[in-house]
C-alpha cells in the first residue's frame, strides 16, 4: 500500500501492455505478409469492438443488441470527418468518430433506460437497424446503398499508413491496449461496482442511491466511444465503408466473440476474438460449411460453457485450488468462494489481496483508521413523516391512512401479522411505490413520487425482507456500495484510478471492514456475497444500508433466520447505532416479539393496512385487539398462531 | 375507395404474418422467458415444406403439415435450448442467444440442402376480384383466411383451455404452479410447440406472397418482435394485435409516404413506442425498473 507504483503496475496498465507486445510481436511473426497482418489487425478491431459489447452485456447485464449501429456510426463519421475537413490530420477524425458514437451512446441510453431483458434487446436493434436505415437513405453525406468507396488513408505524424502493414496493425493495438485499460479501470472503480450491482440487483441498488439511468447512460457512452474506435479503425483498414457492412450478422459475429471468451471477464474479448478470427479463417475455405460449423459451434458454446473459455479456466482454477486447500487444510467447511476479480481490482486500487488483511488487522486493532461514520453533518430533530399514506393494488387496499412519525435516535417496532401492509408501507417510506393517496416526508421535504435512490441519497434507506445483495461482488464491495456516495473524487478521477480516488478506495474498504465488524461479519469480507449463509447474508444488508450513512433505516425482518446467538449481536449492534452520536431513526419489522421488546421503546401495529393501535410497545403487545390479531381473533387466519409462537422468518 | 380497400387487404395479408410470429413469439417467451430470436429462420422452414408440398398436396393439407411439422421441431428446439441450457446453467440471456444460434444453425443448413437460394411456391389460389377499380388477388383474401383461423385457434386454446390458464399459471408463478401439481416441463414444452408451429405456419402461409430465403428472414422476424413488443409480449392476442397494426402502419406510411424510408419509419416507431410505452400498447401493467 505504501508503493503505489508497484501496486499499479500489477494490474490493468501491465496487462494491457503486455496486451500491445503480444499483438505486435504476433505481426512480426506474420511480418512480409500483409493478408496475415490484416488478419491480425482484423482480429484486433473485434477485440475492440467485443470489449465494447461486453462492457454493456457482460458487465452491466444489458441485454443491448445495438452495437453494430454505433460501429457504423463511427466509421461513417470518422470518414466524413476526413473527407470534409481534409486539411486536419487523421487522428482528429478518429478522435471525432469516438466522441461522435459515445454521444451517440449516451443519447440511445437516456430513452432506453428503464428498459430490461428482452425489451431492452428489442429496441437496440431497433436501433442497429434503423441505423443502417438512415446510412441507406441519407445518400449526400452517406452515400447511400454504394458507401463512401474514397476513404481517406490512415496517417500519424504526416506519414501514411496503409492497411495491412505493419504500423496500421500498431496503431490498432495501441486502441486495443487502450480500451483494455479503460474497461479494466472502469470496472474496477465505483462505476464497475454500480454497474455490477444493478445488474444483479437494480431494486437494492437502488435502495443504497445508485441512479440507474446515470450508471447506465455512461456506460453505454463507454461502450459507444470504443464501438466509435473500433469503426474508424475499420474504415480505414477497408478503405471503402457501405451499410451493409453492419448489418445484425455484424452483431451476432461480435456476440459469439463475447460469449465464447465468457462474458463480463477481462480477458473473455480478447480470447473471443482469437477464437472466432480462427474459426473464421479455418472455415474459410468451405463454402456452404461454413455456416454450419459456425452456428453449431456457436449453439454448443452457448448453452455447453455458460460462461465462455474463461469461465471453465476459472472453473477450473478454482476446483484445482480448492482441492489443494482441502488437502492441506485437511477435510473442512470448503471456503467461502472468492470473487475472480477482485484480486486484480485489489490490485489496481493500491489494496492487493494481502491488503485487505492488512487493512482489516489495522481497523481492528488500531482503531484509528476509521472516521466514525455514524456522526452526521445534517440538521438534528428532523422527523420522518409518513402522512395519511395509502395505497391500493387493483381493488385490494394494502395500506389505507397510514400515519407514522420516527425521530432521529429513535427504535421504532412495526409488528403486524402476515399481509398486514407492513413490507408496502416500508415499499413508500422509500420511494419503491408511490401512495395514492397521502405523503412522505424527511423533515420538511417531501419525499413522495421521488425515485427510491434519490429517496435514499437524502437519508432513508432500508434493508429487505428477503436479503437483496449483489452475489457476484464481496461481501465487503456489497457494503462499498453505500459507501461509494460519500467519494470525494469524481467519477472521471474514480475511473482513471487518480490519487484521489485512490485515497477514497482504501478508506472506503476499511471503513466497510469496520462495518462488518459491527455486525459481526467481517471474517467474510473477502467471500462472495452469493456464497455465503442466509445469516450472514441478512447481517450483511444491515451493514450496507448503515453504509449510506442514513438518517433513517427500515430493517425489514434483519433477524430472520438467525441464531439466539447472532440476533443477540445484531439488537446490541443496531442499540450502537441509534444511540451513537446523533445517530439515525429505525424501524424494526419484526415477528419475533423479544427481538422487539428487546430493540424498541414504542411499536405501531398495523393489521388489514391501517394502524390498530401505537404506544409503548410492552402496553401495546399486551392490548387484547393486538393478541387477537396475532393469536386468530374472529378475523385472523389458523396460521398466524404458530406464527407468533416460533417467530418465522417471513410474513 | 378501391385504394383503401387493397390497403387493408395487403395489410391485413402480411399483417397476419407477422402477427404469427408475434404471437409464437409471445407463447414461447411468456412460459420459458427465452425470446425466440431465431423465429425468422423457423419460418423459412415452414417456407421450405410448403415449397416441397405443395406441388403435390391440396394446399390446406400441406398448410397443416407445416403445422405438425412446427411442432415436432418446436419439441427439439424446447429439447436443446430450455432443458439442455438449462441444464448447463446457462442464463435467460444466453437461451436467447442460444434460439437465435440454432436458428442460424437451422438456416445454415437449408442453405446447405438445397440449391435454390430461395424458397418459392405457387399461389393457393389464382385470380384477382375487382372492387371499385382496385385489382385485388384472391390470394390475399386465402391467406388473411389462413392465418385467421389459426390466429383465433390460438387464441382459444391459449386464452381459454385448461393448457392456456396452466400456461400463464406457469408464467406468472412458476413455483406455486409446480406446487400445484402442474407439470411445469409439459407445459413449457407445449408452448414451445405451440409458438415454433405458429412460426412455421407463417413462414409457409408467406412463402406463396413473398419468396422467402435465409437472408430475408432476420427482417421478417424482426417485423414479427417489433409487433409483439407494440402490442405487448406478455399477451399472445396482444402481441398478435400490435404486429397488425405495425402492419397497417407499415402499409400506409409505404404507400403514402415513402418506400425507401420504410425501415427507418418501422424500426423508429418500435423505439418510439418501446420507450414511452414499455408495456405495449394495451398493456396494463406498469413495468417498474425492478
Amino acid at each position: 500500500m505504501k508503493r503505489p507504483w508497484a501496486s499499479l503496475a500489477r494490474g490493468p496498465v501491465v496487462q494491457s501492455a503486455g496486451l500491445l507486445v503480444g499483438i505486435i510481436i504476433l505481426g512480426q511473426f506474420a511480418s512480409g505478409d500483409p493478408y496475415w497482418v490484416g488478419l491480425i489487425t482484423t482480429g484486433t478491431i473485434l477485440y475492440i469492438l467485443a470489449a465494447s459489447l461486453n462492457l454493456l452485456f457482460g458487465y452491466a447485464g444489458l441485454f443491448a443488441l445495438g452495437q453494430q449501429g454505433l460501429y457504423a456510426v463511427g466509421a461513417y463519421l470518422s470518414v466524413i470527418i476526413g473527407i470534409h475537413l481534409s486539411s486536419l490530420p487523421w487522428i482528429v477524425d478518429v478522435i471525432g468518430a469516438v466522441l461522435g458514437s459515445g454521444l451517440i451512446g449516451f443519447l440511445l441510453a437516456l430513452p432506453t433506460a428503464r428498459l430490461r431483458g428482452e425489451y431492452l434487446a428489442l429496441a437496440t436493434i431497433a436501433f442497429g437497424a434503423g441505423v443502417q436505415a438512415v446510412l441507406t437513405v441519407w445518400i449526400n453525406v452517406t452515400g447511400g446503398p454504394d458507401g463512401l468507396p474514397d476513404v481517406p488513408e490512415a496517417s500519424l505524424f504526416g506519414h501514411a499508413v496503409v492497411p495491412g502493414s505493419q504500423e496500421f496493425l500498431w496503431i490498432t493495438a495501441v486502441g486495443a491496449a487502450l480500451t483494455f485499460l479503460i474497461s479494466a479501470w472502469m470496472i474496477g472503480s465505483r462505476l464497475g461496482r454500480s454497474l455490477r450491482a444493478l445488474r444483479d440487483n437494480p431494486l437494492a441498488s437502488q435502495a443504497v442511491g445508485i441512479n440507474p439511468v446515470v450508471t447506465r447512460s455512461i456506460a453505454f457512452a463507454a461502450a459507444g466511444a470504443m464501438a466509435g474506435l473500433a469503426g474508424a479503425l475499420f474504415a480505414a483498414q477497408q478503405l471503402f465503408i457501405s451499410p451493409d457492412q453492419f448489418d445484425f450478422t455484424l452483431l451476432i459475429g461480435v456476440l459469439v466473440a463475447v460469449l465464447i471468451g465468457g462474458a463480463g471477464r477481462r480477458f473473455g474479448p480478447i480470447i473471443g476474438a482469437i477464437a472466432l478470427t480462427a474459426l473464421q479463417k479455418a472455415t474459410n475455405g468451405l463454402g456452404s460449411m461454413e455456416g454450419v460449423i459456425y452456428a453449431s459451434l456457436l449453439a454448443l458454446v452457448i448453452l455447453g460453457l455458460p460462461g465462455g473459455v474463461s469461465g471453465a479456466g476459472e472453473a477450473l482454477v478454482r476446483r484445482l485450488r480448492s482441492g489443494k486447500a482441502a488437502g492441506i487444510a485437511g477435510a473442512g467447511v470448503a471456503g467461502p468462494v472468492v470473487a475472480p476479480d477482485i484480486a486484480a481490482a485489489n490490485g489496481t486500487v493500491g489494496a492487493a489481496g494481502s491488503g485487505i488483511a492488512v487493512a482489516n488487522g489495522a481497523v481492528v486493532a488500531n482503531g484509528t483508521v476509521v472516521h466514525d461514520t455514524f456522526s452526521h453533518s445534517s440538521p438534528d430533530g428532523r422527523a420522518l413523516t409518513i402522512d395519511n399514506v395509502s395505497v391500493q393494488f387493483g381493488g385490494v387496499k394494502a395500506v389505507s391512512d397510514v400515519s407514522l412519525t420516527v425521530r432521529r435516535g429513535e427504535v421504532v417496532g412495526l409488528i403486524g401479522p402476515n399481509g398486514a401492509g407492513k413490507t408496502t408501507l416500508v415499499n413508500i417510506a422509500t420511494g419503491v411505490l408511490r401512495p395514492s393517496r397521502g405523503e412522505v416526508r424527511l423533515g420538511d421535504e417531501h419525499l413522495t413520487g421521488l425515485s427510491a435512490h434519490v429517496v435514499s441519497r437524502r437519508g432513508v434507506t432500508r434493508t429487505f425482507q428477503h436479503p437483496q445483495l449483489s452475489p457476484a461482488l464481496s461481501v465487503q464491495e456489497n457494503v462499498m456500495l453505500g459507501l461509494d456516495r460519500a467519494s470525494t473524487a469524481t467519477l472521471g478521477e474514480a475511473i482513471l484510478h487518480l490519487p484521489r480516488s485512490r485515497a477514497d478506495e482504501r478508506r472506503f474498504r476499511a471503513e466497510a471492514v469496520s462495518l462488518l465488524e459491527r455486525v459481526g461479519i467481517a471474517h467474510h469480507a473477502n467471500a462472495l456475497a452469493g456464497s455465503v449463509p442466509y445469516g450472514v447474508q441478512r447481517r450483511l444488508e444491515v451493514a450496507r444500508a448503515l453504509a449510506c450513512d442514513p438518517d433513517f433505516i427500515f430493517l425489514d425482518e434483519a433477524g430472520a433466520g438467525l441464531s439466539e446467538e447472532e440476533r443477540a449481536e445484531l439488537i446490541h449492534a443496531i442499540q450502537e447505532v441509534a444511540s451513537s452520536h446523533k445517530g439515525p431513526g429505525i424501524v424494526v419489522i419484526e415477528h419475533n416479539i423479544s427481538f422487539v421488546r428487546q430493540l424498541c421503546a414504542r411499536s405501531v401495529v398495523l393489521v388489514g393496512g391501517s394502524v390498530l393501535t401505537t404506544g409503548e410497545t410492552d402496553t401495546v403487545l399486551r392490548d387484547e385487539r393486538v393478541v387477537d390479531a396475532y393469536l386468530g381473533g374472529p378475523a385472523a387466519a389458523e396460521s398466524d398462531v404458530a406464527e407468533i409462537t416460533a417467530g418465522p422468518s417471513r410474513g | 375507395m378501391g385504394t383503401i380497400i387493397s390497403i387493408l387487404v395487403d395489410a391485413l395479408a402480411f399483417g397476419g404474418v407477422y402477427a404469427l410470429l408475434a404471437m409464437g413469439f409471445s407463447v414461447i417467451l411468456r412460459s420459458s422467458r427465452v425470446a425466440q430470436f431465431g423465429a425468422g429462420y423457423v419460418a423459412l422452414v415452414g417456407g421450405l415444406a410448403l415449397a416441397h408440398l405443395s406441388p403435390g398436396l391440396p394446399e390446406w393439407i400441406s398448410l397443416i403439415l407445416t403445422l405438425v411439422i412446427g411442432a415436432v421441431l418446436g419439441i427439439v428446439l424446447f429439447l436443446a435450448i430450455a432443458k439442455l441450457g438449462a441444464f448447463f446453467g446457462a442464463s435467460e440471456t444466453s437461451l436467447s442467444i442460444a434460439a437465435l444460434a440454432l436458428g442460424l444453425l437451422i438456416g445454415s443448413i437449408i442453405d446447405k440442402a438445397t440449391s435454390a437460394a430461395v424458397q418459392t411456391a405457387p399461389l393457393f389460389v389464382n385470380g384477382y376480384v375487382t372492387i371499385s377499380g382496385a385489382a385485388i388477388e384472391w390470394n390475399s383474401f386465402f391467406t388473411i383466411g389462413a392465418t385467421s383461423v389459426v390466429l383465433i385457434a390460438t387464441y382459444f386454446l391459449v386464452g381459454r383451455t385448461m393448457l392456456g390458464k396452466a400456461m400463464t399459471a406457469v408464467c406468472r408463478a412458476p413455483s406455486v404452479a409446480a406446487a400445484s401439481g402442474l407439470r411445469i416441463d409439459l407445459i413449457v414444452c407445449a408452448s414451445w410447440m405451440i409458438g415454433t408451429a405458429l412460426m412455421t405456419y407463417a413462414g409457409a402461409v408467406l412463402t406463396p406472397m413473398s419468396p422467402i430465403s435465409s437472408d430475408s428472414v432476420l427482417a421478417l422476424a424482426l417485423k414479427g418482435f417489433a409487433g409483439a413488443i407494440i402490442g405487448g409480449v406478455d399477451r399472445p392476442a396482444h402481441a398478435a394485435a400490435g404486429a397488425l397494426l405495425l402492419a397497417l402502419a407499415d402499409t400506409l406510411f409505404v404507400r403514402y409516404v415513402s418506400g425507401g424510408l420504410e425501415d427507418l419509419f418501422v424500426f423508429g416507431l418500435v423505439f418510439v413506442l418501446l420507450t414511452l410505452r414499455p408495456g405495449g400498447l394495451f398493456g396494463s401493467e406498469r413495468i417498474r425498473y425492478a
